[in-house]
């Protein structure tokens, strides 16, 4: 079956064939082939995404419609509707959808053992910033098409679309590649890419989440006088808080226990504009510092 | 000579914490040449292509490479432009599933910077050369792990290299894919390829190895021509079989043949042996590999009356059990003991001379 009657017919012919140099235009085009055929190969996972990412967007269609079928008060305007989309699952998509296309992005190497056939042909470096490109595209495809659907959906009902709504999406793929970058460097940790991506999901919504709940339990500071710069989710925030910019970035609450005297602590809402560029900018560097430092020193099976 | 040699081990090692995978190998592989490298499952040669591919750091020594005329020592700074002109397959290659075989040597080729116009037609060649071109639009998962290897085989050679390096080619093909990959070897080698070529099976490697280097845990214990290595053992066994298998007591039929050849064996009589194998109906005479004690065998068996319809020297027959006393000296194989220890005599003498 396998077998072609034609190929005892071919020779390999003898020719002399003049390869591109190696150097940064050969680096260039590592780079390009590579996202090229990353786009190509993670079609399907895409697909899969997006699906999600409907669906999650018809769940929340159902639930603003019965909140108001409910009689339930609704959101004041357009921007503030936007908001309520944002707020009730966005983030937790933007942690899917970078596992989801993050999780592969090193670890696979290893668990398939695809690095056999391909760091003998490219650098790791050239792979990991096509792979990541590449990703990133298709995340932000992702991303684009739920503004899209909820820009559409505040249309219908609102006859007009917040001009903030470019703010929060600029925002939104920032901090998305963010995620992305986290999971990247988790993945170079990782052995599997199902772990990677089960472990990524889990660090970011619920490890990250009690971060800030631990400090404050501890009592390092005593009022949570210092936003939480250090913890990667909080920029997140800014995503659906930038609908509505300035916002107040805390509250002040008292809290008082049985004996003591009631003490004033501060609930961090959401970072600056400032804060959170630099914040993010950050974050990213060290994380894909880390993945390319572990990516690179990692060796093949055996190591 | 220095001028030929593309390919240098230089007291290559890897160590793996205590453990060391490879050790002190010293090796050439020279321009045009097939080297077939010989060993035994974990012996230390997929860690040896992996230092060779720059997948693995050596802990000690150098790997040499031959690049523009010039033997360049292979480092961090240089890999690309060295490695640039070699293909490889290294161990047995995973594909990504959910692409075509298109898609695939078409990356990979471009990777390697294959001048972008041409692509498309040398994956098409190359495709061809496999006889797979009807399967070279579907999903690589749906292949066969055989067909996966060809793709690797495929993925070593699509930019067109010097060198290709195959680590255990044959893996998973049936034996027409065995074949193929071989006639392809031989067919790389016709238009000047060097090729490097891992194998745990000595069949696969003697049908096309210029030389061989045979490793055992970690250690080169022999690195020659198969013709040499043969001549080191000086000896080599004759195949024959009987137009009816032997219908009398078997052991009677063993002495006396063993009796008729021993003063024409040309070796010692304490080395003598005479063997019949049941399953495939072979009886095997080892003696001294001359052509003419060969023929004075043939004609005393027939004087003899003993109705021979194939009689023959296997070239990869001594070589096989040289290879497996090499890297097993306690192992058991299919000879009757008595054979066996004089194998293990034999095989004694030829480790201490081959190293």
């Amino acid at each position: 079956m396998l077998s072609n009657p034609k190929q005892d017919e071919i020779e390999i012919e003898e020719f002399h064939v003049d390869r591109q140099k190696v150097g940064l235009r050969r680096a260039l085009t590592q780079i390009r082939d590579t996202i090229s055929f990353e786009l190509r190969r993670n079609l399907n996972r895409f697909l899969v995404i997006l699906l999600v990412y409907i669906g999650f967007f018809i769940l929340g269609v159902l639930i603003f419609e019965s909140a108001e079928a409910l009689g339930l008060p609704i959101a004041a305007d357009s921007a503030e509707y936007v908001k309520g989309y944002l707020e009730l699952n966005f983030g937790f998509l933007i942690v899917i959808s970078g596992a989801a296309f993050g999780g592969s992005i090193i670890a696979e190497d290893y668990h398939k053992q695809t690095n056999n056939l391909l760091f003998p042909k490219s650098r790791k470096a050239n792979i990991l910033i096509g792979r990541l490109i590449a990703r990133y595209l298709l995340m932000a495809a992702c991303l684009l098409f739920f503004y899209l659907l909820v820009a559409g959906i505040t249309l219908i009902k609102y006859e007009e679309i917040p001009l903030t709504i470019f703010n929060s999406f600029g925002w939104a793929l920032y901090f998305s590649f963010a995620i992305l970058s986290f999971i990247t460097m988790l993945s170079s940790f990782m052995k599997n890419t199902s772990m990677t991506i089960i472990m990524g999901i889990m660090i970011t919504i619920i490890v990250f989440e009690m971060i800030p709940m631990l400090i404050s339990m501890s009592g390092v500071f005593e009022k949570n006088e210092f936003p939480l710069f250090f913890v990667l989710t909080y920029y997140g925030r800014i995503v659906s808080e930038s609908l509505a910019m300035p916002n107040p970035r805390y509250s002040v609450e008292t809290i008082q226990m049985m004996d003591s005297e009631p003490v004033e602590t501060m609930t961090w809402l959401t970072p600056s504009e400032i804060g959170a560029f630099f914040g993010i900018l950050i974050y990213i560097s060290i994380l894909l510092l880390i993945a390319y430092l572990r990516y690179k020193k990692r060796q093949s099976k055996g190591e | 000579m220095n001028n030929d040699v593309m390919i240098r081990f230089s007291n290559l090692t890897k160590k793996f914490k205590d453990f060391y995978a490879v050790s002190n190998i010293d090796l050439e592989i020279r321009k045009g040449e097939i080297v077939g490298f010989l060993g035994p499952n974990g012996a230390g040669k997929s860690t040896t292509m992996k230092m060779l591919a720059y997948l693995l750091k050596p802990s000690e020594g150098e790997i040499w490479i031959r690049s523009n005329g010039e033997l360049k020592k292979l480092s961090s700074h240089n890999k690309d432009y060295l490695l640039d002109n070699i293909g490889f397959l290294i161990e047995n290659p995973t594909f990504y599933g959910n692409v075509t075989p298109r898609l695939v040597l078409k990356y990979f080729a471009k990777l390697k910077g294959y001048p972008r116009k041409q692509v498309n037609k040398r994956v098409e060649e190359v495709i061809a050369i496999f006889g797979m071109s009807d399967w070279i639009d579907k999903k690589i998962k749906t292949f066969s792990k055989g067909m996966r290897q060809k793709i690797g085989v495929a993925s070593a050679i699509m930019h067109d290299p010097d060198i290709v390096v195959l680590d255990e080619p044959s893996t998973g093909l049936d034996p027409q894919a065995r074949r193929e990959v071989r006639d392809l070897i031989l067919k790389l080698k016709k238009i000047g390829k060097t090729i490097f070529l891992s194998s745990h099976l000595l069949y696969e490697v003697s049908e096309v190895a210029d030389r061989v280097a045979i490793i055992n845990n970690g250690k080169l214990i022999a690195f020659d021509t198969l013709d040499n290595l043969e001549a080191k053992a000086k000896k080599s066994i004759i195949h024959f079989e009987l137009i009816r298998q032997p219908e009398e007591n078997i052991e009677n039929m063993l002495k006396n043949i063993e009796e008729i050849v021993t003063p024409l064996t040309g070796i010692s009589t304490e080395l003598n042996w005479v063997d019949y194998n049941e399953d495939s109906k072979v009886f095997q005479i080892f003696f001294n590999g001359h052509p003419e004690n060969q023929l004075n065998i043939l004609e005393t068996l027939l004087k003899n009356r003993y109705k021979i319809i194939e009689f023959s020297v296997p070239k990869a027959g001594l070589l096989e059990n040289l290879f497996l006393e090499m890297v097993n000296p306690e192992g058991n194989h299919d000879f009757n003991n008595n054979s066996q220890n004089n194998l293990n005599n034999l095989e004694k003498e030829l480790i201490m001379e081959v190293q």
